[in-house]
């Protein structure tokens, strides 16, 4: 079995540079749009987006490499019980029904730039804050580190010959043009990347799904061929399959929502109306995205069994490549569609540096590290510096990790920031909720769902470790507890 | 607290944790895709609706939202 594509012509090639291109002339008309050298203004925008970027940039930045590499693999592995991923994508906007009105509201009145700004205001306790920005941190640099890794694999599938290489030079070369258009820009050129990118996906995705179908025939015969070789990937999830299914509708639901770059959205939406139209929308993307990214997984099953584990996250690939060979038309619509997954890990990948540069720079240098300063310039500065930096590490290390399969990396994130959830979420309804609590039971969460995993517990009887960690987390809030701090207590304005 | 029961009524039956019990009826293609299957991703468009229905009312904050109807 072929895992790779058929090289791109000059007409492909130069299709794909203009893309490339467009993402950093669109990084320098950010640029040259930009109001003010403020970290409002770099980090979200100044004033903040309408309608449209919010819903693109909301959807390319939760559907990521991810989605197209990680769950049409995990499909490939598990069979139809990876139609979970529907269910745990659609929970996230649930999740932001409970929180997402309020936490908009208090971002515009006390002008938040990173999401630890909200702990700040709500429970003014420094270790609370500086815990909670490190968890997120690590968090969403494995995410990022899972995007560069699909950023290799991507041209790797590409590479005839010398896949190591094609896979190095995939990560070193995207990894530079995001860094490029994001420190140019900031959050403005990551938000018009993000319409361009999200409309892409959008379309790809539909075309995703019109291309296997007319290669491979109707989904009942793939289904039918399944059947009769691996009847397990057909047959309804055992028990414990059924209790990770559960397991990751919350673990996913609560630390989905919680995306650092996902908060800094709702921060940075024009207006409440544009806020709640975009995410009333975003409820049925699940739909139209991760469905097919199951379908195709079932079609890979059925179609091209044997992978090891190890390969399964390149089914998409070796998908494309059978499409490709087949005639001209097919071959320029996997063109498309290599766009198509540029766009996705890409988009996703330049929303989380963006936003781990802002958590460092202000959470923790400016906080801890430079408490006297004034100069805006200097902090903006600092925070582009610490993109460069941190993409250098990473890009290493995804050349480190290469064989570590996505989904892998997907579970440690969620179990990391689900421990957030009773700071960000119970706190606003919980209006006296302690914050000595609140800092103890992030503290026992974070270790218990480390520990766990560590231990090779990461999930017990299909429940995730993080969701031991969160009852732990719950149990000591509700045990330590604390003074009741409550929200009206005004902070001193953040550094814009 | 109804919001939340309606939410874990269609989480319930969505997650197919139940079709263990009915093997055969479980198994049976709807277009093209096993029962079971069919039902998850319907309970899903369901939960995806009622989402999408609470989200229909305007915010408290939107009333003083001055600058959105000349912007959007």
């Amino acid at each position: 079995m072929n895992d790779r594509l058929i090289p791109l012509g000059p007409g492909a090639q130069l299709f794909l540079v203009i893309y490339l291109l467009s993402l950093i002339a669109i990084g320098a008309i950010a640029y040259r749009a930009r109001r003010e050298d403020s970290l409002r203004d770099f980090y979200l925008a100044g004033h903040g987006i309408g309608f449209i970027a919010l819903l693109l940039t909301l959807y390319s930045t939760q559907y990521s490499g991810n989605t197209l590499f990680g769950f049409t693999g995990k499909t490939y592995r598990i069979g139809f019980s990876w139609g979970m991923c529907i269910h745990f994508m659609t929970a996230i906007v649930v999740v932001y029904l409970c929180f997402a009105p309020r936490l908009h509201e208090l971002s515009k009145r006390h002008h938040f730039i990173t999401p630890v700004d909200y702990l700040s205001y709500r429970f003014q306790d420094a270790w609370l804050s500086l815990v909670a920005s490190i968890v997120m941190i690590v968090a969403i640099s494995n995410y990022l580190l899972a995007q560069l890794m699909a950023m290799g694999r991507a041209f790797e599938g590409l590479s005839q010959s010398d896949p190591e290489r094609a896979y190095l030079a995939g990560v070193i070369v995207l990894a530079l043009i995001i860094v490029v258009y994001e420190t140019m820009g900031g959050f403005r050129a990551v938000a018009w990347t993000d319409v361009i990118q999200g409309s892409v996906l959008l379309v790809g995705f539909t075309i995703l799904l019109v291309m296997v179908r007319r290669e491979f025939g109707p989904i009942s015969d793939a289904v039918a061929t399944l059947r009769a070789s691996d009847p397990a990937k057909v047959a309804p999830p055992s028990t414990v399959r059924s209790l990770e299914w559960l397991s990751y509708v919350v673990l996913v639901g609560l630390g989905g929502a919680l995306y650092p770059q996902s908060i800094q959205r709702i921060y940075a939406a024009r207006s409440a109306r544009v806020l709640r139209r975009s995410l009333q929308l975003m409820a049925f993307l699940p739909l139209t995205t991760t469905l097919v990214a199951v379908i195709v997984g079932i079609y890979g099953a059925a179609n091209f069994p044997g992978l090891p584990v190890e390969k399964s996250d390149t089914i998409l690939t070796v998908v494309c490549g059978h499409i490709q060979q087949q005639s001209l038309f097919g071959y320029w619509l996997v063109v498309v569609l290599f766009s198509v997954v540029l766009a996705a890990i890409m988009s996703t990948a330049d929303s989380v540096l963006l936003s781990i540069s802002s958590m460092i720079t202000k959470d923790i240098y400016a906080a801890h590290f430079r408490r006297r300063h004034s100069d805006a310039r200097d902090l903006t500065r600092f925070g582009k510096r610490c993109s460069w930096t941190l993409m250098l590490v990473l890009v290493l290390a995804a050349i480190r990790l290469k064989d570590t399969t996505l989904v892998t990396l997907l579970d440690r994130k969620f179990d990391l920031l689900v421990q957030l959830s009773p700071a960000f979420i119970l706190s606003i309804y919980w209006r006296g909720m302690p914050a000595r609590g609140t800092r103890w039971g992030l503290f026992a969460g974070v270790a218990v769902a480390l520990g766990l995993s560590l231990l090779g517990f990461a999930k017990i009887a299909g429940v995730h470790a993080g969701l031991f960690g969160l009852a732990v987390n719950l149990a000591v809030i509700a045990a330590v507890g604390g003074p009741p701090v409550t929200c009206e207590n005004e902070q001193q304005p953040n550094p814009r | 607290m109804t919001r939340i029961s309606i939410f874990a009524a269609l989480f319930a039956v969505a997650i197919p944790w139940y079709w263990r019990w009915f093997p055969e009826l479980a198994e049976y293609l709807v277009v093209g895709l096993p029962t079971w299957f069919v039902v998850a991703v319907v309970g899903s468009l369901a939960i995806s609706i009622y989402t999408a229905w609470n989200f229909r009312k305007p915010w408290p904050m939107e009333s003083t939202d001055s600058d959105e109807v000349s912007r959007s």
